[in-house]
């Protein structure tokens, strides 16, 4: 589904990521884990060629290499963002059909007039999938992170797309909600979603995760299943002896 | 108690009912109408500023550029060439839009205080340009301009003015709200919001700047139009940096970002040194000044949020 080969991203004289190759198979939920600093979002940011970088990023087989950043949700690769980013302006309805946009076109003079229409069943759909109907009309701005976090998810949904990048969805996630997250990520890929996930929850991680690749440094140290990534010296080694246990 | 929609309803028709009474009201001073009408002249040309800098978070200090266009155009057309007057205002809307076009590529890569000073450098050289040609009158202005017609009617009263003015304000309004809350003008929001989320979504970001821009221009330009038919007169100095000053001052006064904002900025800047009279009228512009910064300290959305209160002490 994704290939990456070869990935160096360099600001100035730091290299943020070092030579990075990376597989993601079709639908399959992947993390990309380490340390603060590790590289993980310059790895999003690089495939949504948001900074410069060399070497190769293959999506479906596709070069994604000078690909404007609009057209990645249309070919079918959306994400979500490290610290939240919702319209606050708009209502939660609004912002996830703002996640429709590539699936739809616009008629001017038909906006003008109010008649254009909206893609109605698939924002029935979404808010259904993600249990949100009842706050479709609310703002943003006044819902609960929580709550904003699903929106997120809900927003990058919408567009049906093959591939969809979450950063750190467990940030700022009260653990008492963090089981409805993990069944919430576990739906969308069991709907056909391959999922690439940074995250520092290892507890998650090692609970939804089919594949794990462990970041030091803007390297890679280690990749495998959750089970194999939790036996790795190295990994340990990188997270200073914390320990980081499997879910059985 | 809960806003009704009963109470809604009938509290729009008392207001509808009022601005249709108005010119009955003020049988007695038709120069009120003629101020009201220039009022919505602004509220037009306001909205178009409204929708670039509430809505699509772009600065333009040059927008007075897009009324001189869309005005001149249309005048020049009619007096010179003459063209029907209902083409050359679209015309004049049109070329308006153009220039829209040509002022929005700064926004593309500028933001903030860097697109204020470039939009305004290209909003002033267009009154200078003006000023400069044959076509449009030079420094001379242009005066005996024709005056309103719509088809075989002609627009002389400002009565008659005044419910032409109504009908195509509440057209303009209604559309820049249908579009608002269209797949466009969430494109546009989201842009404001956030560029890298919007793009994210798949939203291609310079396309709705320009589209902003040039949606934005097209309503100062039939703004333009319109005032050049009802005054009969244009001069470069009147579309200057400081107009487009005063267009950004209404529509903070009246509330960025809010549909009605535009007409309460505008109906305020218009009205208000009538209102003081007199030998104290040169107090309006202090009166302006402490609005403004009253506007941004105690009511973020500006007179509209004076709106909202009185509704919300109403229960509509």
């Amino acid at each position: 589904m994704l290939a990456i080969e070869n990935l160096t991203v360099r600001f100035g004289g730091v290299i943020a990521v070092k030579a990075l190759n990376l597989t993601v198979e079709e639908g399959e939920i992947h993390a990309l884990i380490g340390p603060n600093g590790a590289g993980k979002t310059t790895v999003f940011n690089a495939i949504f060629q948001v900074v410069p970088y060399t070497g190769g990023i293959l999506f479906a087989g596709r070069e994604l290499r000078g690909l404007p950043r609009h057209r990645l949700a249309e070919i079918g690769v959306t994400r979500t963002f490290q610290n939240l980013s919702i319209f606050p302006s708009m209502t939660v309805r609004e912002n996830i059909l703002v996640g429709a946009h590539s699936k739809t076109r616009s008629r001017f003079v038909a906006e003008l007039f109010g008649v254009s229409g909206e893609p109605k069943q698939r924002l029935t759909d979404t808010l259904n999938f993600f249990g949100l109907s009842p706050l479709s009309p609310a703002y943003a701005a006044v819902l609960p992170y929580g709550t904003l976090k699903t929106v997120e998810l809900a927003r990058a949904f919408i567009s049906s797309p093959k591939l969809i990048l979450l950063d750190e969805p467990a940030a700022g996630i009260p653990t008492s909600e963090k089981g409805a997250l993990k069944a919430v990520i576990r739906k969308m890929r069991d709907a056909g979603t391959t999922i690439l996930l940074v995250e520092h929850d290892m507890e998650l991680v090692m609970d939804i995760s089919d594949s794990v690749t462990v970041m030091d440094f803007g390297e890679k140290i280690a990749e495998g299943t959750p089970a194999q990534i939790s036996a790795d010296r190295r990994v340990i080694e990188a997270y200073l002896g914390e320990e980081i246990h499997a879910a059985s | 108690m809960v806003p009704s929609r009963g109470r809604r309803l009938t509290a729009n028709a008392v207001l509808v009912a009022l601005v249709l009474l108005v010119p009955l009201i003020f049988r007695t001073k038709p120069s009120i109408i003629g101020y009201l009408n220039i009022a919505m002249l602004y509220a037009l040309a306001t909205q178009g500023l409204n929708l670039l800098m509430g809505f699509g978070g772009l600065v333009s200090l040059g927008h007075a550029a897009f009324m001189a266009i869309g005005g001149y155009t249309a005048a020049v057309l009619v007096m010179t060439y003459h063209v029907n007057m209902f083409l050359a205002v679209v015309a004049g809307v049109a070329g308006a839009g153009l220039f829209g076009l040509v002022i929005g590529f700064p926004s593309l890569r500028l933001s903030g205080f860097y697109l204020a000073v470039a939009t305004m450098a290209l909003g002033s050289s267009v009154a200078d340009v003006i000023k400069r040609l044959t076509i449009t009158g030079g420094d001379y202005g242009l005066s005996n301009i024709p005056s309103l017609r719509l088809g075989p009617w002609k627009l002389v009263s400002d009565a008659s003015r005044y419910y032409f003015f109504v009908i195509i304000l509440a057209l303009v309004f209604l559309a820049v709200r249908n579009f608002l809350n269209s797949r466009s003008g969430r494109a546009v929001r989201a842009v404001h919001d956030s560029e890298m989320t919007a793009a994210a979504m798949g939203v291609n970001v310079a396309a709705y700047k320009l589209i902003t821009f040039i949606f934005a221009a097209c309503i100062a330009g039939l703004s333009g139009a319109l005032y050049a038919f009802t005054i009969s007169y244009l001069h470069p100095t009147n579309f200057g940096l400081t107009f487009s000053i005063g267009l950004l001052s209404m529509s903070i006064i009246g509330g960025l970002g809010t549909i009605i904002g535009p007409i309460l900025g505008a109906v305020f800047w218009v009205m208000l040194p009538l209102i003081i009279g007199g030998k104290l009228t040169y107090l309006a512009t202090v009166i302006f000044g402490l609005s403004i910064i009253g506007s941004v300290m105690f009511l973020p959305k500006g007179l509209s949020d004076l709106v909202t209160r009185i509704q919300t002490r109403l229960k509509l």
